[in-house]
């Protein structure tokens, strides 16, 4: 009933078939504009922390895939992460 | 020895997902600030999480689930996660584009804070973020059928927001853009 119009919207040929549909074409752009801004710093220095945390206890302990059970990698990596309003 | 290169190709793959990450929390939450701090627990928990993740599936999907279980896990306890903050026009309004394009953001960014969140985060990983039906339904939990008829819903919801009557605060001063006479003596 509510398919008039087939929406096979792929990564490629999204472009193509959503140039007639003025929402599709709003949105993408709508996030593609968040999409296209520079990553901000603190992005990639939490990654950092992050990773130095993680290659820290993988040297120091059984390389095996350890099942971590618990989050035990976001709050050991520092208080300014940005993770106060966790937990 | 595995453990350390897999770890660093999951870093690629986070790092290279940050932007859509940031998207989709900026299309969740409307908010820019809000959105980055989002994006940034999101992807903490996926690093404590990577083991879950299966080789083969739609990474981005897999950070989306992540993300918006945390955002309604967030927003359940604070309100302030649960309204539509308007942010997202006004940037999209800087970027290059024709006069009738840019106010037509505008409308719709204002429509899609009008829609059901499920209903617009639906609409958004469909079109704005290229998913597959199938690949929504997983990130929302919910049936493909579920996603096609909250797409649709949104759509016409936005059509008809965007090709009705507008709305009485869409249209700032009547006196300016119409120029129309009165015929009532």
């Amino acid at each position: 009933m509510q398919g008039s119009k087939p929406n096979a919207e792929r990564q490629d040929d999204s472009s193509k078939s959503c140039a007639a549909d003025p929402i599709s074409l709003g949105l993408q752009h709508l996030f593609q504009s968040v999409v296209d801004e520079p990553i901000p710093d603190e992005f990639m220095a939490l990654l950092d922390k992050i990773d130095s945390a993680a290659s820290a206890k993988h040297t120091g302990n059984t390389p095996a895939s350890e099942p971590e059970s618990g989050p035990e990698t976001g709050p050991e990596t520092g208080p300014d992460t940005g993770r106060e309003t966790g937990q | 020895m595995t453990a350390k290169s897999d770890s660093a190709a999951f870093r690629a793959d986070l790092v290279a997902a940050i932007p859509a990450l940031r998207s989709f929390a900026r299309g969740l939450c409307g908010n820019r600030d809000l959105a980055d701090d989002l994006a940034q627990e999101a992807m903490v928990k996926a690093w404590a999480a990577q083991d879950s993740y299966r080789q083969g599936t739609n990474f981005k999907a897999w950070l989306y689930t992540i993300l918006r279980n945390h955002f309604y896990s967030l927003s359940r306890r604070a309100s302030r996660f649960a309204a539509w903050d308007p942010d997202l026009a006004a940037r999209a309004l800087v970027t290059p584009a024709d006069q009738g394009t840019a106010l037509h953001f505008a409308d719709l960014e204002r429509g899609l804070g009008m829609l059901p969140t499920e209903q617009r985060e639906a609409l958004m990983l469909i079109t704005a973020q290229a998913l597959s039906y199938e690949e929504a339904a997983e990130v929302m939990g919910c049936a493909v059928g579920t996603i096609k008829s909250r797409v649709s819903r949104a759509r016409s919801a936005l059509t008809q927001f965007l090709d009705g009557p507008a709305m009485p605060h869409s249209r700032p001063s009547p006196s300016a853009s119409e120029p129309e006479p009165e015929t009532v003596s």
